[in-house]
């Protein structure tokens, strides 16, 4: 069953939840401290096989979030799969790495935003994608 | 104080704190004519190495009984900083530390990111973890090592600005002073934290030590100039720079000091007064340190102190020297009237000199003091770039306490026409005795003269002198072709 909270009205709301799909451990941390920060459960995964794993063991996540450093072009696959999937997802990249950032678009990325975000611009836009 | 009142004056210290506050330095003190002000902030700045961190947990270690110091670093573990503190001697066993720097896991859990700027990262559990210690501790002493590192987890400049200020604030309204320094490059000058702090105590690096200065201390004066300092098993220690206590006006001729030679002492009209300069300048070799010997000698048998302070020769050939003339230097050494220091080069910063000798000057009560020689307290000291900066506040000093100081300086040339001296000092003298060499057929002669007398008439004629058992034996010059010299003299001296 997944987590829940109250809402204001009484009725208990379903967490949303992201999958963050990075490879730095450091982005992983700051990522999931950032996400629980607003009420939004993270689950992680560092391959596109832990990312199966994580697609096939919870519900659905309400997004993925990418982070493009250190996949190389084993991005491109890895886009794809959340693409078929049906889960929105949002790509960071750095900001040298352009090309990488328009390709994402054309693998089905719904937003390429490039790194360092602000901490509360990229949380806004977790949670407007995740409605 | 009672309990309710104390809840409702909850910004007030829980000690009443002093107006002033020691920054755990003596000679930083007495530059500040008395130590910090209370609950105000002062930026410490400086380059690498020069000793901000120990001058920062001195100001810790020097609070008072139920006073709480904090130490707030961003670079160093605790342990590192108690490890340097206790090697300069530095006891923080009362220290609170709050380190805030990167722990090994950073590095070796690969806890690097680069998906958020630091501001958005490290800044609040930073802020946190500053509120909640200060909020425990209540300190009233706090060391911020450095406010630079703040600028890094800042979004920006303005906001940078802002937290500091807030910052600093935060801290003094819960009563506490506050040092904390900064790291200015070109890139990222500290010009901001300058404006917004209340004093600012500037290390550099000077040509033989490290110097202090104040550049800004609101709402008190304090002592101008650079200071040299150390920092060494001793912790940090300042020598101000030693300045004339104001003139005393007298009404009363001032007392004489003799050579104990009668022909010498008749030349200056009964001796060299007290609180005067006396300068006794001649090529090496000649005597000087024997005459200068013996002035002392004579001050301590009559029951004055004397102190004199050996550059360059071994005290135990001088001393040597003088028993064999018949000087006696050995009892009043004993009895502690005759003071002898011989001063090896580079032990003494040229400040921490002045200041010894003033101090034993004022303790002993010294009356007549010898320094052997310009050249060796400049050369000693490392104080050759300073000009004669330390020596003229030093014999300024001493003659305005009172006490007749005798500077012997060395010219090199051997046989030459008179010359006061290549120093530059000559200002300094009141007084001017010059030996010198003069060719007389094969034979080289010493002559000595008064040049300068300013409190006194003197017998400007020039003498031959030698010096043998017995002290030394003046004669007069009757060869008129020498009276060539004589003349010369007269011509220097005009």
């Amino acid at each position: 069953m997944p987590p829940s909270h109250a809402r204001s009205d009484g009725v208990t709301a379903p967490v949303k939840r992201v999958l963050l799909v990075v490879r730095q451990p450091g982005n992983t941390r700051v990522l999931d401290q950032a996400v629980r920060e607003i009420g939004m459960a993270a689950t992680t995964a560092s391959s596109q096989d832990e990312m199966a794993q994580a697609l096939a063991a919870i519900d659905e996540p309400n997004i993925a979030l990418v982070d493009a450093s250190g996949f190389g072009p084993g991005l491109w696959p890895l886009c794809e799969q959340l693409h078929e999937s049906g889960v929105p997802f949002v790509v960071m990249s750095a900001s040298r790495d352009r090309e990488a950032g328009d390709q994402s678009l054309a693998y089905g990325a719904a937003r390429v935003v490039e790194k360092p975000v602000a901490k509360e611009a990229l949380l806004q836009l977790l949670r407007s994608l995740s409605q | 104080m009672d309990k309710a009142n104390r809840t409702t004056r909850s910004l007030e210290p829980e000690v009443q704190l002093p107006d002033r506050v020691s920054t755990g330095s003596a000679g930083l003190d007495d530059v500040l004519h008395g130590g910090l002000l209370a609950r105000r902030r002062y930026l410490l700045r400086g380059g690498t190495g020069l000793g901000k961190t120990t001058l920062g947990l001195s100001f810790l270690t020097a609070a008072g009984e139920g006073e709480t110091s904090l130490f707030i670093g961003f670079q160093e573990p605790e342990d590192e900083l108690r490890a340097n503190a206790y090697s300069v001697g530095i006891d923080v066993s009362r220290v609170n530390f709050l380190s805030l720097s990167a722990t090994e896991e950073f590095f070796t859990e690969a806890a690097a990111y680069d998906v958020f700027a630091a501001s958005d990262v490290e800044q609040a559990p930073m802020i946190n973890a500053i509120v909640e210690a200060v909020d425990r501790l209540r300190p009233s002493r706090v060391f911020v090592d450095s406010l630079t590192q703040l600028r890094f987890v800042s979004a920006d400049l303005a906001q940078f600005r802002k937290q500091v200020t807030s910052f600093l604030r935060f801290l003094t309204d819960r009563g506490a002073t506050v040092l904390f320094t900064s790291e200015s490059t070109a890139e990222v000058p500290d010009d901001d934290l300058q404006f917004i702090c209340d004093g600012i105590i500037e290390l550099e690096h000077g040509t033989s030590s490290g110097v202090l200065s104040i550049r800004k201390f609101r709402g008190s004066d304090f002592r101008r100039g650079k200071h040299q300092f150390r920092v060494d098993r001793d912790g940090f220690e300042i020598y101000s720079q030693v300045l004339p206590p104001p003139q005393q006006l007298i009404d009363t001729a001032p007392e004489q000091l003799v050579s104990g030679n009668r022909d010498l002492d008749a030349m200056l009209h009964g001796g060299i007064e007290a609180g005067t300069v006396t300068l006794l300048t001649g090529p090496t070799g000649i005597g000087k340190s024997t005459l200068a010997g013996m002035f002392a000698a004579e001050a301590a048998r009559v029951g004055r102190r004397a102190a004199v302070y050996q550059f360059e020769e071994e005290l135990n050939g001088w001393l040597t020297r003088l028993r064999a003339l018949d000087v006696e230097v050995d009892t009043p050494r004993n009895d502690g009237r005759l003071v002898l220091e011989q001063v090896e080069p580079l032990r003494y910063l040229a400040d921490e000199f002045t200041n010894a000798v003033r101090e034993r000057a004022a303790t002993d009560h010294l009356e007549l003091v010898v320094i052997d020689s310009i050249t060796g307290f400049t050369m000693a000291l490392g104080a050759e770039n300073e000009s004669n900066r330390p020596l003229h506040g030093l014999v300024k000093t001493l003659a305005r306490l009172g006490v007749a100081v005798i500077l012997i300086n060395e010219n090199r040339a051997i046989v030459e026409a008179t010359q006061i001296s290549e120093s530059q000092v000559s200002y300094i003298a009141d007084n001017v005795i010059y030996l010198r060499y003069q060719e007389t057929g094969a034979v080289m002669e010493k002559t000595m003269g008064v040049l300068k007398k300013r409190l006194s008439g003197f017998d400007s004629r020039q003498r031959r002198f030698e010096i043998a058992a017995g002290g030394i034996h003046l004669t007069d010059i009757e060869d008129e072709s020498e009276g060539t010299c004589h003349q010369a003299t007269r011509e220097a001296t005009a």
